[in-house]
């Protein structure tokens, strides 16, 4: 064999390597599927009772942080593997993302008090949620691209909608969630057998 | 190849680092260069080396200065935490870089 062959062959090796390493998280897509259930319960709520939607979505959500990093810390004394720069940044993305998105909301409230009483502040707040999403498909995961934008459409077409239409944007969105939940739980089974 | 190919590929492989010109050492610092740490099973399971073969060769990379090793117990468990050090990460750099000019001029 000659050394080129021996290089090529090599290369092959790495190749393998490299492809059977898995960049998902081992059960990545439960927080795909808890965050549709929450996305729907909240929106429906705010057709039935607001009050208790405000409700839901602060305790579910703080519930739903202190179980993810739970979830989180498990995985990542079972993954033998350390990427701290990944970490920090999906950290940074939705902590920040979030606190912006509900910050300027409210500031925005605050500055302009024709907002405070009428849908557009919700409807303002889904449009930047929206864009986080989309800036984390733009980032990471690729279902996010297309989720974002929808996400920031229908937080512009939700105040025309007559009937429920927290309700109709609630379950556009879970159902997007949901989707990609199943992309990465496919994904990650096409992994586990090719390892 | 032709002759010419054969000699521009031979000078690609003059400028290789012959401590990456092994499959397992090269696998291992391609690996640890996109994490900031993989342990020792993780890197036998990923390379499907033997504990005994992947335990010699890093054992090189690390006499080199390419890579750190962090021994720590998880569970009870001794787990041995293997990362790049910037000199293995110079290194790998200009060894792909050789790499990439020999598969250019050999046409792999």
């Amino acid at each position: 064999m000659t050394e080129v062959q021996q290089v090529r062959e090599d290369l092959q090796y790495v190749r393998a390597a490299v492809d059977r390493r898995s960049p998902g998280l081992e059960g990545a897509m439960y927080p795909y599927y808890a965050s549709a259930v929450y996305v729907l319960v909240g929106y429906i709520l705010i057709d039935i009772n607001p009050i208790y939607a405000n409700w839901w979505f602060l305790s579910a959500g703080l519930v739903g942080s202190i179980v993810g990093a739970i979830f989180f810390r498990r995985h990542k004394s079972r993954s033998e593997e350390i990427d701290r720069v990944r970490n920090r940044q999906t950290a940074l993305h939705w902590c920040l993302g979030i606190i912006g998105s509900v910050g300027a909301g409210l500031a925005l409230a605050w500055a302009v008090p024709a907002l405070r009483d009428g849908p557009i502040d919700g409807q303002i707040q889904v449009v930047l949620f929206g864009m986080v999403y989309l800036m984390w498909g733009v980032h990471r995961d690729r279902s996010f691209l297309v989720l974002g934008p929808v996400m920031i459409a229908g937080g512009v077409v939700v105040g025309l909608i007559p009937h429920y239409p927290w309700t109709c944007l609630g379950t556009v969105i879970a159902l997007g969630l949901a989707t990609a939940g199943y992309l990465v739980q496919r994904d990650e089974a096409r992994r586990a057998l090719a390892r | 190849m032709s002759q010419a190919g054969e000699h521009a590929a031979q000078i690609g492989l003059d400028h290789l680092d012959p401590l990456l010109q092994h499959r397992s050492r090269l696998g291992a610092l391609v690996l640890l260069s996109d994490a900031d740490a993989i342990s020792f099973t993780r890197l036998r399971d990923l390379l499907r080396e033997t504990d005994g073969n992947l335990g010699a060769q890093l054992r090189k990379l690390e006499d080199a200065g390419y890579v750190a090793v962090r021994k720590e117990f998880n569970n009870r468990k001794p787990v041995s935490w293997y990362s790049l050090r910037p000199a293995g990460r110079a290194a790998l750099r200009s060894h792909l870089k050789a790499l990439e000019s020999l598969i250019s001029t050999a046409n792999i």
